[in-house]
């Protein structure tokens, strides 16, 4: 196991008393090597786990385990420099993950430089790494403004891959980027991970994107863990009723044959914030088969089978 | 359709190098970026000029117009505007005509002398006569009542007038009082007086050689503002005056900002308890009130009313003054910690100083130098409106608030006295907000220029 | 054959910047007819969204620096007409709503006066009556609790309430033309499923016609009767739904529908477009999309396909010669 994630916690105080739970109780695991998903809607709880992942923002409660040693709740100055070429991550903002200041392979090259490597050295190993990515020499002295969207990403990912990580959290890397470009960056992904067998967490609300890319995925709705398990199982047959809705409320493009897609009811409600939860399954009040007991006691993770386990009581 | 002539090769494949390929603009600097749109705003070009101009006057002015602010001209005091007048040198001596004065006197009164430093004027006598009087008028007497400015009284024969004469024309009467206690006017003198120093005064302020005497022309200095009243150059005091005003405008700010933001910047990085207690602090110094601060200051510094305050000023502007930007870089650094690249570069192992140097201190230039750009303005007005009530700059240190304030009581008869000095307060004052304004539009980079 | 709806015809718009005119909208034509669908799919940057805003003077960027062409509703032109004439169909005949509720909500009002208010302005009724009407239309638009919701003001709103209270709002005045710029792009999926299906059921109660801008493919399939897809300020290829997505025509519209991740197969890589869309400053000579077309050839870098049969491609023609 490359990382344990036990039952982490991690709450924020609001004003009067009240309490977000906004990562409640997560477990789970990756393997070396592994790209673990975590879809959810907004307020699930995956862009502050995936936060919690790399060090910023401590847990609450429940602890992280990397190559089986706790990660420290909150990082030293040592801690950083000792985690930098283990754990790295990709942000979803491009134009703020990027400093307006540096150009293309001074942002590379910057994690080298910390790590004490000189200047030259740092830029020329900054410079393949431009490449890898793909993108042209001619870019590398651009500022990230002059930069397209996919090429930015494309940075991020040099900046983060240039210290040769073993894990690499994704937050939500393509949903701000068109389509067209979003294909490109996943491939870019996909090739990483393949050709240096690089362990990934991808955080993402898009569920083909998740289908496609993970070899697992863990399913989280305000704060909590729904459903985990095989990619591919958990989407063709969803064992969770939040997961079910998730997955036909995702827009697909219709086949010609095929119109349920427009027949469908959409499951009524919205998200909310999981402010003072009481101790009840969070999707009850949406859930269209929900018993007395999902009102009032939490569901525990019940295996399903050994590629997937689910939150609710009516499995 | 309309019927369209192909080429032969047309439907080949087209190569790869024959895609056009977009030229990516050049790789533009923040700072270059910033420079971009900051030229393009008139008002802040503007500005920018102005105060170009303003400051190199007040630096390399006094090189150039060496005339010595602190020279008093007696002579030449509250002069409008003139380029160097030609005077003639005299020697005030005492007078002693002729107590008969030669045939050809007439009954209408002479000028034997008309320099600006004496008029001589004598008249045939008239028998029985208790006293002449004189009069001077700065024109023609419209009837006998109007005569002018009553100078005195002679016995004898002749008069000589001192009193603050300028190079224009004098209208002179004499009115003889009998000693039947009737009075006849003698007929009007006209005269131009001709501009004259005394010589020992010439000597002493270098004009003339030593060996110049009595009756030499001597090119007086010229005073293109005119001069004060007590006959000290304009211009010069304005030059002088300036770099006083300057130097606690642009010192005060610069270290104000700069203790403000090493405060804000610990308070920002630091956060927690620490913060708290730093900005409560600050919050403390805002509140104090400054006038009443500066008369303290004074006090404790043992400054009395009426002794030079340039140095309690400085300090007063300093200590009130670094709050604002304190609170300024604070609030910059939290919001900037928030940052993903400052995220990123923490996962990269940066620690606290490099996160500083690299990251949040070039980020926080910016906003600091429009921060500056607008205290600097704040503090001209604050050291002019102390030195003009005044607790600032007193005599013989000047500064435009100085010069306002004696200017303030001359500005029935010689307004231009408060004009210049003021005028040069507004303009810088106006030239470093709006350079302010310019500023901060040209930092607000919407990054969005770049290709799509 | 009688005029649509709404027809767009060679519209052209440029803005000004610091480098020069940026070519947004370079000769787009579209038309809607009463009663139908129409989806205008592309990229960011691709003028879909400035094409509808320029028809009805509505350019958040200002007074662009470009605009020719023709813009009709009902046969009337209303393209470059005086705000005050605009206002005769905007919020009338033709309503808008766009991706971000909460920017074109007042905060410091509460919805149901906000909802009202329109009613009052447009149709001179009371305020009892304007009030009772909002209650209806927020019915209409299946928002929940709708009496309390009357009196919360927008931040006290979800996302997805908020856009039906935007729904509601530009249905007030039974407007014969929707359009909706990207109204689901800010939504988890759960309620832009709710928002679209509410959409759907609307426009055919209403009889209304419904231009949807997305650059959401799988959106378009749902929704869509027609299909207008849009790259770098023109028009590229216009189908019927079910052809474009059976058989896409334009080499854009395939790169596109193969880049969806739904479409892989779950197999990776994808079959991703490469390179990125072009710099509208200086817009490449011949067709647009040339220097990322994997079927270029000579004529597409040499001169600007013409729109044959809703396509603008060269390959259409070199198919012709060929046969």
């Amino acid at each position: 196991m490359l990382l344990q994630v036990e039952a982490v916690s991690r709450y924020f105080k609001l004003a009067r008393g009240r309490m977000l739970h906004a990562v409640d109780e997560v477990s789970f695991n990756v393997d070396g090597g592994e790209i673990v998903g975590i879809v959810g809607e907004s307020g699930s709880g995956k862009s502050t786990l995936g936060r919690l992942l790399v060090g910023l923002g401590s847990p609450n409660s429940g602890q992280i385990r990397y190559n089986g040693t706790v990660l420290p709740r909150e990082y030293s100055a040592r801690d950083r420099l000792r985690m930098a070429s283990e754990i790295q991550m990709i942000f979803q903002d491009t134009r703020g993950s990027l400093s307006p200041r540096l150009t293309a392979v001074e942002v590379v090259a910057e994690g080298l430089i910390i790590r004490g490597e000189n200047r030259l050295n740092a830029h020329n190993t900054a410079r393949s790494w431009l490449a890898k990515v793909g993108l042209d020499h001619s870019l590398a002295e651009r500022y990230p403004h002059e930069l397209s969207g996919g090429q930015r990403q494309r940075l991020g990912i040099a900046r983060a891959l240039a210290v040769e990580p073993q894990l690499l959290v994704c937050d939500e890397p393509v949903s701000a980027l068109d389509v067209s470009v979003q294909a490109q960056i996943i491939n870019l992904l996909y090739e990483i991970s393949q050709s240096q067998n690089l362990a990934m967490v991808f955080i993402a609300h898009d569920l083909s994107l998740v289908q496609l890319l993970c070899d697992r995925v863990v399913v989280m709705y305000m704060g909590k863990v729904m459903e985990q398990g095989d990619a591919a199982t958990v989407f063709r047959q969803p064992g969770h009723p939040y997961t079910q809705a998730l997955v036909s409320s995702s827009p697909q493009v219709r086949q010609i044959e095929d119109s349920t897609a427009q027949n469908h009811q959409p499951i009524p409600g919205e998200v909310q914030a999981p402010i003072n939860p009481v101790a009840a399954c969070r999707f009850a009040d949406r859930c269209s088969k929900a018993e007395a007991k999902c009102h009032s006691q939490p569901p525990p993770m019940i295996a399903l089978s050994e590629q997937q386990s689910v939150a609710c009581h009516l499995v | 359709m309309s019927e369209l002539h192909y080429q032969p090769d047309d439907f080949e494949a087209l190569p790869e190098n024959a895609r056009q390929q977009q030229e990516i603009p050049p790789g533009l600097s923040y700072w270059a970026k910033v420079w971009l749109r900051f030229r393009v705003n008139p008002r802040s070009l503007l500005s920018l000029l102005t105060l170009t101009l303003l400051i190199s006057m007040v630096l390399l002015g006094p090189l150039i117009w060496s005339q010595d602010p602190s020279q008093i001209w007696l002579e030449s005091r509250l002069q409008d505007s003139q380029g160097g007048l030609v005077a003639v040198l005299v020697e005030p001596e005492l007078w002693q005509p002729n107590i008969r004065p030669p045939v050809t006197v007439p009954a209408r009164p002479i000028a034997l002398l008309a320099t600006t430093e004496q008029v001589r004027i004598q008249w045939a006598p008239l028998a029985d006569v208790r006293h002449y009087w004189l009069y001077r008028h700065t024109r023609m007497p419209q009837d006998k009542d109007d005569v002018g400015l009553p100078l005195g009284y002679s016995d004898t024969p002749w008069y000589e007038d001192q009193l603050n004469l300028k190079s224009r024309l004098y209208v002179y009467t004499v009115v003889a009082e009998f000693t039947d206690d009737t009075q006849v006017a003698l007929p009007v003198l006209e005269v131009t007086p001709q501009l004259a120093i005394g010589l020992s005064s010439a000597r002493l302020q270098g004009l003339v050689a030593e060996s110049a005497i009595v009756g030499d022309t001597v090119t007086l200095p010229a005073h293109p503002l005119g001069t004060d009243a007590l006959g000290r150059d304009t211009l010069a005091r304005l030059l002088l005056g300036g770099r006083t005003s300057l130097f606690i405008g642009l010192i005060a700010p610069l270290v104000a900002v700069f203790l403000g933001a090493i405060y804000g910047g610990i308070a920002g990085l630091t956060g927690g308890r620490t913060d708290e207690i730093m900005m409560r602090f600050a919050d403390f110094i805002i509140a104090l009130p400054f006038l009443l601060f500066m008369i303290l200051l004074k006090v404790l510094l043992g400054i009395g009313p009426g002794e030079n305050g340039i140095m309690p000023m400085l300090l007063a502007l300093i200590i009130l003054g670094w709050p604002a930007s304190a609170r300024l870089v604070r609030g910059q650094i939290l919001q900037l910690r928030q940052q993903d690249y400052v995220n990123a570069a923490l996962l990269l192992g940066a620690n606290r100083r490099y996160l500083l140097g690299r990251h949040l201190l070039p980020n926080v230039m910016g906003v600091l130098l429009v921060a500056l750009s607008f205290a600097i303005p704040q503090a001209i007005f604050a050291e002019a409106f102390l030195s003009f009530i005044g607790l600032g700059v007193t005599a013989p240190a000047t500064s435009w608030g100085t010069l306002s304030n004696e200017g303030m009581r001359l500005i029935l008869s010689h307004p231009q006295q408060l004009l210049f000095p003021a005028a040069c307060i507004s303009l810088t004052v106006l030239g470093f907000n709006l350079l302010g304004d310019g500023l901060r539009d040209a930092l607000d980079i919407q990054m969005q220029e770049g290709p799509a | 054959m009688s005029e649509p709806l709404f027809c767009i015809d060679q519209l052209q718009v440029g803005f000004p910047s610091a480098q020069g005119t940026v070519h947004a909208v370079r000769g787009v034509s579209l038309a809607v007819a009463a009663g139908e669908t129409l989806a205008v799919v592309g990229e960011s940057g691709c003028g879909k969204s400035v094409s509808f805003a320029a028809s009805l003077g509505l350019l958040p960027q200002g007074q662009p620096v470009e605009l020719s062409g023709s813009v009709r509703f009902d046969g009337v032109e209303i393209l470059g007409l005086k705000e005050t004439s605009l206002n005769q169909y905007r919020g009338r005949d033709i309503a808008m709503i766009f991706q971000d509720p909460m920017a074109a909500l007042n905060p410091t009002m509460r919805i149901g006066d906000q909802v009202a208010e329109t009613l009052r302005v447009h149709q001179g009724c009371s305020r009892g009556v304007a009030m009772a009407q909002a209650h209806r239309l927020l019915d209409q638009v299946r928002l929940s609790n709708v009496a309390d919701r009357l009196r919360q003001y927008p931040f006290e709103l979800s996302g997805g309430m908020l856009q039906r209270v935007m729904i509601a709002t530009a249905l007030a005045n039974n407007p014969r033309l929707l359009i909706a710029d990207e109204p689901t792009t800010a939504l988890d999926v759960t309620t832009q499923d709710q928002i679209l299906s509410l959409l759907r059921d609307l426009r055919a109660e209403r009889d209304m016609a419904l231009v949807l801008i997305t650059h959401d493919l799988a959106v378009v399939s749902q929704m869509a009767d027609r299909v207008a897809v849009m790259y770098a300020g023109e028009v590229v290829e216009r189908a019927e739904v079910d052809d474009l997505f059976t058989q896409p025509r334009h080499p854009y519209t395939q790169g596109l529908l193969a880049s969806l991740p739904s479409s892989a197969g779950h197999q990776l890589p994808m079959a991703a477009l490469a390179g990125t869309p072009p710099n509208l400053l200086s817009p490449p000579v011949g067709c647009a999309f040339h220097p990322r077309c994997a079927q270029a050839m000579n004529i597409c870098a040499r001169r600007e396909p013409e729109v044959v049969h809703g396509l603008a491609c060269w390959l259409q023609q070199k198919n012709r010669e060929i046969n």
